[in-house]
């Protein structure tokens, strides 16, 4: 692969000169190249600078994927510590950007990241974070809590 | 993440909702839980079938595995199509009772530990049942010993638990009821009986089934539950069907000339409905499928997997469902390598190991498929039989509960 540079510019006109390696893992861009192979430079409208700018550092980082089961631990440790840079409102805008440039390890990565946040929440935390608005009634709440009544269980005290 | 709200608008109006799906799919069981008692659009939304028994995250299979002479250890393993390295899963060890395994169905087993359990690992909530008034579980579990040779066999329970397969269990898959029933099938010549239990009592259904013909159920052949029917297959490869819920019975006479030698497995295929009868050689597995309810049609022939004779102590096909075949092997010896689990991936068409045995287990150990689901045991408060939370009975249950993996 040749070490072809390629400049890819936000909605808000920032620009990022990447080889063409990295820019190619936006699925979006490779199939601009294949489409047009005299592309130097490309505008992505849906995407903030500063959002862009984390989706090539994850690029960067997986340009290279190594079968190696040391080289697959190492990539998933600097993912995980990745994800705990940003808030869940970062992690929804990454989610939207990853979707919008087709880069489906990272997709995967910040949905995973959110579901696992969201273990060990309790329906009001859910609420709370999410913005999700209780619409049930005292009654009908009880009872949907006595539906799911095992997940409020602690830990390994199964109850008869 | 904890300080982030949002102003006005929530996540499931900021997200499209294939996106808001990659999340949800993604949570585990008890995430969904919480989830679903947020708010009623997110429960109606987590409702759909989708997020139901096929939602893919925690809907993984697992299979245990226990001597069938009722067991001290009981194994645990997922049942992938090929794993990276060799184990023997997860174990479970009873030290003063014996765990009998008589079902899995629908994500609930049917189990017997000095007492008769309904359980739900996923959910972790299980039932005692009282089962003195069956004529059969007692006999199975009682260890009664009928011929003089079998005291000799660790267990001494040879020919009791022969008769396990005659104990079914069903989870009628229908939402509306989510009940199990136990059917235990009466077999006396040629003459059938049902024997029938809810969870509550148990009582003599007044369907017989009387054969033209004389063949005995196969021993140690668990019953196939499809089609909220359970099938017990014969000798001669004809099957006794009986449905727990309408109490019909009916004898299928598909018969089937087994080989000498062939090893045999009687299993439903979920994938595209239907009994199938595998019948295996050392060198050739053939799977037959029951067309038309009255002949058993070849539709597979797969290679076996290469086991070497001169050092085989046995081999047995324990467990299909249509995507895998699972086949235990186990040479002379007692090093762990010696007893492997292989798995045959019916769509790739390729042989791959689910893990090893423990070197002491024996030849005759049973399979069960188990995969997770939200079903209830709940029961009737009156009618509860309860023992103190601190019974012995109950920690190995909850220890048998807990080789399933249900995080992601």
């Amino acid at each position: 692969m040749s070490s072809n540079k390629i400049v890819l510019t936000s909605s808000d006109g920032e620009s990022f000169e990447v080889e063409e390696v990295v820019a190619r893992k936006l699925q979006i861009v490779g199939h601009m190249i294949e489409d047009d192979c005299v592309i130097n430079e490309i505008p992505l409208q849906n995407v903030t600078g500063d959002i862009l700018s984390m989706v090539i550092e994850y690029c960067k980082t997986h340009v290279d994927e190594e079968e190696s089961e040391e080289a697959q631990t190492k990539l998933k440790t600097w993912d995980k510590e990745f994800m705990k840079k940003f808030d869940l409102k970062t992690h929804l805008k990454i989610i939207l950007a990853a979707n919008y440039l087709n880069v489906k390890g990272l997709l995967d990565l910040v949905s995973q990241t959110i579901a696992d946040n969201i273990k060990d929440y309790t329906p009001e935390k859910i609420r709370e974070v999410f913005g999700v608005e209780n619409d049930y009634t005292e009654e009908e709440e009880a009872e949907v809590r006595k539906e799911n009544a095992w997940a409020f269980d602690e830990a390994d005290t199964p109850k008869p | 993440m904890e300080n982030s709200h949002f102003d006005s608008s929530s996540i499931m109006n900021d997200l499209p909702l294939h996106l808001l799906d990659e999340i949800l799919f993604k949570l585990e069981p008890k995430s969904m839980a919480m989830m679903r008692c947020t708010n009623k659009s997110f429960k109606s939304y987590l409702t759909d079938p989708r997020f139901g028994p096929q939602y893919p995250s925690w809907v993984r299979s697992s299979l245990f595995n226990v001597s069938s002479y009722g067991g001290g250890y009981v194994c645990c393993q997922p049942l992938v199509s090929s794993c990276d390295y060799m184990s023997p899963g997860n174990g479970a060890e009873l030290i003063s009772e014996l765990c009998y395994f008589f079902g899995s169905c629908s994500g609930l087993l049917l189990l017997y530990i000095g007492c008769l359990f309904v359980a739900n690992p996923l959910t972790k909530r299980f039932r005692i049942l009282d089962h003195s008034g069956s004529k059969l579980i007692p006999k199975i579990v009682g260890g009664e010993i009928k011929s003089f040779n079998d005291a000799n066999i660790p267990g001494s329970n040879v020919y009791c638990t022969e008769r396990a397969m005659c104990v079914g269990f069903a989870v009628n898959r229908n939402r509306t009821t989510k009940r199990f029933k136990i059917v235990c099938i009466l077999e006396m010549e040629t003459v059938y009986g049902f024997e029938i239990s809810d969870g509550d009592s148990w009582r003599l259904s007044e369907t017989t089934i009387t054969t033209s013909s004389k063949s005995d159920l196969t021993t140690r052949m668990k019953p196939a539950y499809l089609d909220n029917t359970l099938h017990w297959l014969r000798n001669d490869g004809s099957i006794i069907s009986f449905n727990p819920e309408t109490e019909q019975a009916c004898l299928i006479s598909s018969i089937f000339h087994r080989e000498p030698d062939t090893k045999l497995l009687f299993a439903e295929s979920i994938k595209i409905n239907r009994l199938t009868l595998i019948s295996g050689t050392i060198e050739t597995i053939s799977v037959y499928t029951l067309v038309g309810n009255h002949k058993w049609a070849l539709t597979r022939r797969i290679k076996n997997i290469s086991i070497e004779e001169n050092t085989l102590e046995c081999w047995n096909i324990v467990a299909y469902d249509g995507k895998c075949l699972v086949v235990r092997v186990k040479k002379r010896g007692l090093e762990s390598f010696e007893g492997v689990i292989h798995v045959y991936d019916m769509e790739a068409n390729s042989w791959g190991v689910l893990g090893s045995t423990t070197i002491w287990a024996s030849c005759v150990r049973d399979f069960y498929k188990f995969t997770p689901s939200l079903f209830s045991v709940e029961e009737d408060e009156q009618q509860k039989v309860l023992v103190a939370s601190n019974d012995q009975r109950i920690s190995y249950l909850i220890a048998i509960m807990g080789l399933i993996d249900t995080t992601k």
